[in-house]
């Protein structure tokens, strides 16, 4: 005996990453049914997550396009004050900036300024950033807003600002509030403020070159429509006057399709038609007609959405078709359900920024995240507790420490995996059930389905991520077991 | 006549060598003497019981026997080698191909089919799943279940799960077999058919096999039996000494 050695002794082979995972595999359908809890706080997790991404993901489609319907609804009012009316310097700035988005409009603004094309491009970008600070400036809660520009408002600001001593006492306000940071970094507003002057200067040529080219084109026009305003003219139109319309604004240097003029005329006519229905209404002899008849509600708009009413046509000395006004009594509907929908919508999309979740709702996740993993945890480290025989088994058959940790993670990664699907289902369909009811047909109409797709792609990935991460600690304390547990009985 | 371990021992070699261990749990001054001290030589192709009262420091001195546990005191070499100075990756070798655990509860994974809970081991040591297959299939055969290989262990009585346990204890050709009262949760038939399982493979195969247990039947077909008690070795006895008898009520049953 003595120095005889029969056995040798190496360490341990270590299982590659694929044997692990097919042990893991085997039976893992039984497993899985057997936890259930830390399964369904992953689905939870999960689901609310995804709720929380696809309720902003139609929130910001439904929000773009009932923009889009109410662009449309009032484009005949919107194209009108572009061609017709003086604007002020301010909304001056405003279209511009408008323009900076939209080639068309661009070229629009270009024709008439006759800027060289780097200058013009200049006074857009200027005009987009003094808009982008406007705004930003006007949306600063109250006591934020006191106490970096005082009570100053508007484009005082900026003159305000370009004095030294009111720059320094800015920034030093701007200094210590974190959460007030500015959408550009300070410097760069800071040469803005100074270059606004020229900017001014400049903004008020091109804004006068404009207001000169609306007078001219009107006076030209001026032969075509008489003594009618433009409003008024369109509403009579016909498609003949129309094509005349086109050659004037052609002679000008502006290309104006026929259907487009055909679109706005329409809306001009709803809108017309509205408003004279509207001073009919207001006639002192028949608001007493209205009150007798509809003791309950004197509001105006109230009554005229009972315009196919036959007791309404009567009043109206049936100076108006039935079809008309029943046209007139839908369209006036469909505005107000747009504006109340824009009300929803202003409050609901709070996120301007363009990311798909807002502060607030950050916040919320960052929270729910946290009680989730401290829920999975817990309902791991629970599962291990009951399972320590089979652990301690493993390392009696010489399983290595590093293998039950990978194996315990592995599956902590697959309940990741099927929460993630039962929970994006479920968040998904929790989405859909509060759209449809808050928006009705709008919803459908307007199913973001790529948000949806990439909303329930993140929410799976981010189940996987929250159980392995949960899991880290359970696995670790499942590996540290000691082997002679196997041995216990109960 | 007393045991005499030197006489026994001619000619043998020497698979476990336990040198005065001592196992105390807690700290001063709320010590528990586990192990007192013991001494002991496990010799190769030896069937070896190891029997005590609960308390007895039965299951310590069997944990430190299998690498599971190491003593406060003591050295348990096994083939020379001090299991103290091993580290945890070797402690997995040695478990893994040197010894094979038989327990009580059977222990089998209950979400694998009998045949992936005797191919794991094989697994852990590397070996190719098809041949590890074969294997499996081959020891399931050996304990008489080679037709129910696809069973899951709910699907099994005590008896097969305890076979099953046995073939998998057997996966990587182990030197030493350490039962930890197999028979305890069997009745008297399917612990007859673990018996003659274990005592052919210590016959025919010559693996060493340390058996705790208090089962007679076990006993006879034994080498030597070790008394345990109050932490210390009262006795040793080589069962062809003894007289066994079954403690039965009435009638013999089984005859």
């Amino acid at each position: 005996m003595g120095s005889k050695r029969i056995i040798d002794v190496r360490p341990q082979v270590r299982l590659s990453a694929q044997k692990t995972f097919a042990i893991c595999l085997s039976g893992i359908k039984h497993r899985l049914f057997r936890s259930t809890l830390t399964l369904s706080v992953i689905t939870l997790a999960v689901s609310f997550f995804m709720f929380l991404l696809s309720e902003s993901a139609y929130i910001q489609s439904i929000s773009a396009g009932v923009k889009n319907e109410i662009y449309r609804d009032r484009i005949g009012n919107r194209w009108l004050s572009t061609y017709f009316v003086q604007p002020s310097n301010l909304e001056f700035a405003h279209r511009l900036s408008e323009a900076y988005e939209s080639d068309e409009k661009r070229k629009i603004f270009q024709e008439v300024n006759l800027f060289q094309q780097n200058e013009f491009n200049q006074l857009l970008e200027d005009a987009n950033l003094e808009i982008t600070y406007l705004n930003y400036f006007k949306d600063l809660r109250p006591g934020k807003k006191i106490n970096l520009l005082g009570s100053t408002t508007g484009r005082k600001i900026f003159e305000e600002l370009a004095d030294e001593k009111n720059w320094q006492l800015f920034n030093q306000r701007m200094q210590p509030m974190i959460s007030v940071k500015l959408p550009t970094p300070v410097q760069q507003f800071k040469s803005f403020i100074e270059d606004f002057q020229e900017y001014k200067k400049r903004l008020d040529l091109a804004h006068s070159q404009w207001n000169q080219f609306i007078l001219n084109f009107s006076t030209a026009l001026e032969e075509l429509i008489g003594t009618l305003t433009i409003n008024q003219w369109m509403v009579e139109a016909n498609d003949e006057k129309l094509a005349q319309l086109v050659v004037y604004f052609s002679k000008s240097g502006f290309e104006v399709p026929m259907s487009d003029l055909q679109s706005i005329t329409e809306s001009l006519v709803y809108n017309h038609n509205r408003s004279s229905i509207f001073k009919q209404l207001n006639k002192p002899e028949l608001v007493s007609a209205w009150k007798k008849a509809f003791l309950k509600n004197d509001e105006i708009s109230d009554k005229m959405r009972n315009l196919g009413n036959l007791k309404v046509q009567e009043l109206l000395y049936n100076q108006y078709s039935q079809e008309e006004l029943q046209n007139l009594s839908n369209t006036i509907l469909y505005q107000e359900r747009l504006a109340s929908l824009e009300a929803v919508l202003k409050g609901k999309n709070e996120n301007k920024s363009g990311s798909l979740l807002s502060g607030r709702q950050l916040f919320l996740l960052s929270v729910s995240f946290l009680v989730c993993m401290v829920g999975i945890t817990n309902a791991m480290l629970m599962a291990i507790t009951e399972r320590f025989r089979e652990i301690a088994t493993m390392k009696c058959l010489g399983a290595k420490d590093s293998f039950i940790l990978a194996q315990f993670m592995m599956e902590a990664g697959l309940q990741g995996m099927v929460g993630g699907i039962l929970g994006s289902l479920i968040g998904l369909f929790m989405a859909l059930l509060k759209g449809s009811v808050l928006f009705g047909s709008y919803f459908w109409s307007y199913l973001p389905l790529n948000g949806f797709m990439s909303s329930s792609l993140i929410a799976f990935l981010a189940g996987i991520f929250l159980s392995v991460l949960a899991s880290i600690y359970p696995s670790w304390s499942a590996s540290r077991m000691a082997p002679m547990e196997a041995m216990r009985v109960e | 006549m007393p045991f005499n371990e030197t006489e026994y021992g001619k000619g043998r070699d020497i698979l476990v060598r336990a040198n005065g261990v001592k196992k105390i749990y807690g700290e001063e001054p709320n010590q528990t003497f586990a192990l007192r001290g013991v001494d002991l030589v496990i010799y190769k192709g030896e069937y070896l019981c190891v029997m005590g009262p609960s308390g007895s420091g039965k299951s310590t001195f069997f944990n430190m026997l299998g690498g599971l546990d190491s003593p406060t005191n003591g050295r348990v070499f096994m083939d020379e080698v001090n299991m103290a100075q091993l580290n945890a990756h070797e402690l997995a070798f040695l478990r893994c191909r040197k010894i094979g655990y038989v327990f009580q509860a059977y222990n089998l994974n209950q979400t694998m089919t009998a045949l992936e809970n005797v191919t794991l081991p094989m697994i852990f040591s590397g070996m190719h799943p098809d041949d590890a297959r074969a294997k499996g299939i081959n020891l399931l055969e050996k304990v008489g279940l080679g037709s129910r290989w696809s069973h899951r262990p709910k699907a099994m009585s005590g008896g097969q799960q305890q076979r099953v346990a046995i073939a998998r204890s057997l996966a990587n050709n182990p030197q030493l077999l350490l039962c930890d009262e197999p028979t305890a949760n069997l009745d008297h038939k399917t612990g007859k058919e673990v018996h003659k399982i274990l005592f052919d493979l210590n016959k025919k195969e010559g693996v060493t096999i340390i058996c705790a247990t208090h089962d007679h039947d076990m006993l006879k077909v034994s080498d030597r039996m070790i008394w345990i008690e109050d932490g210390k070795i009262a006795r040793i006895d080589r069962s062809s000494d003894i007289e066994i008898k079954s403690a039965t009520m009435g009638k013999k049953e089984h005859e």
